[in-house]
């Protein structure tokens, strides 16, 4: 894992390259690549919505390679941590944003339009992959979809569904777990089956 | 933790929809470290969006409970309600803009264990089955919903649902519901 890659330069020579701006442009364009799913999915895990996670991410990038060309990593082969570090100081720079803004609607605006922007989250398209996850959806039992919609869509913790459905919460997260697995298998088996 | 040491799936699982029973500090600084744990997340996020899109686009069916459904409701999806007693026939009213047709079926006394619903036409030949659906102990009621478009498509007619319970020697009917679909566009 590890071990160093001819094809895949590791992160310190990523920087280093960066620092001092050797291939600078290309090296740059390979750390976007390397973390820019990774800081994008932290964002929707904390934002709960694909465009402020967009937002993020292309904060974070901008200001992680800002900081790299200003020689400003102390250990370069950490470079996953330092991005890490990014997320949080600029998530919690929004949140703190928000919750001023929150604020100020509330005492001086309409508060319900306040909370209407706050909840909104719009899912990005998959279109190539949303007849597979249908055609496996079908095959998998009814409980096991009923699990994956409550879990995904409905937004149910393990202890919600597991009121909902009047089983236990570890028995739901068994459940949930096992049919996702299920359906992930069938979806890469069909991806397999297109190419 | 190290980037060596791979977190499991079902850990990630948990951690994507903010339910983990680990600190989710401990989950994200694998992940910045881990190529093939991001990957996986990513995974698991991709099939997530489409779970959702699905719904939206009425283009899924399932099992239900009530709190699925005031979810639908809150994203303005049409629904298009029957309730059905065993026994009895509804006649289905199905519009062009409805998203999905929601039965709520009354459970017959004495409905234990696993139940599967079995979905016939007129002639008797099995369109559907759904085995071990989900029920509503409590409200002794399953519900059921699926996207309206294809039943919107169909010509007039009548389906049967049939609850059966699966026994080794075979299924043992537990009640029967009628819906008398008018296809809209013979409106």
């Amino acid at each position: 894992m590890k071990g160093e890659n001819p094809t895949r330069p590791s992160d310190a020579i990523l920087v280093a390259r960066i620092e001092q701006d050797r291939d600078r442009p290309q090296a740059e364009a390979e750390l976007c690549a390397r973390f820019r799913q990774r800081v994008y999915l932290y964002g929707v895990r904390h934002l709960h919505s694909a465009s402020d996670a967009e937002d993020l991410t292309h904060d974070v990038l901008a200001k992680v390679i800002e900081r790299v060309r200003a020689g400003g990593m102390n250990e370069p082969e950490k470079l996953g941590s330092f991005v890490l570090g990014v997320c949080r100081t600029l998530l919690h720079e929004r949140w703190r944003i928000e919750s001023r803004r929150t604020k100020i609607l509330a005492k001086y605006g309409d508060t319900r339009a306040a909370a209407a922007d706050a909840s909104t989250s719009e899912p990005e398209a998959s279109t190539a992959l949303l007849p597979r996850v249908r055609s496996c959806l079908e095959r998998l039992g009814d409980r096991d979809r009923t699990v994956l919609l409550l879990s995904f869509y409905a937004e149910l913790d393990a202890t919600a569904l597991a009121r909902e459905l009047a089983i236990e919460a570890t028995h739901v997260r068994v459940i949930r777990h096992r049919a996702l697995g299920r359906l992930r298998a069938c979806v890469e088996a069909l991806e397999e089956l297109a190419k | 933790m190290n980037s060596t040491t791979h977190l499991d799936a079902a850990c990630l699982l948990d951690y994507y929809l903010g339910d983990s029973t680990m600190s989710d500090h401990e989950t994200e600084e694998h992940l910045f470290v881990c190529t093939e744990c991001g990957a996986l997340l990513d995974s698991i996020h991709r099939v997530g969006v489409a779970i959702v899109e699905l719904v939206r686009t009425g283009e899924v069916g399932s099992g239900a409970t009530t709190a699925l459904l005031n979810r639908m409701s809150r994203d303005r999806l049409n629904l298009r309600h029957y309730i059905l007693e065993p026994g009895a026939t509804v006649a289905c009213t199905v519009a062009t803009d409805d998203h999905f047709l929601v039965g709520r079926f009354i459970l017959p006394d004495g409905a234990l264990g696993r139940i599967d619903l079995r979905v016939v036409d007129a002639g008797g030949i099995e369109l559907t089955r759904i085995d071990d659906i989900t029920v509503d102990a409590q409200r002794r009621e399953a519900i059921i919903f699926l996207p309206a478009q294809p039943i919107q498509e169909e010509a007039s007619g009548v389906t049967q649902y049939v609850l059966v319970s699966p026994g080794s020697e075979g299924d043992v009917e537990l009640a029967r519901y009628s819906i008398d679909h008018t296809s809209p566009r013979e409106v």
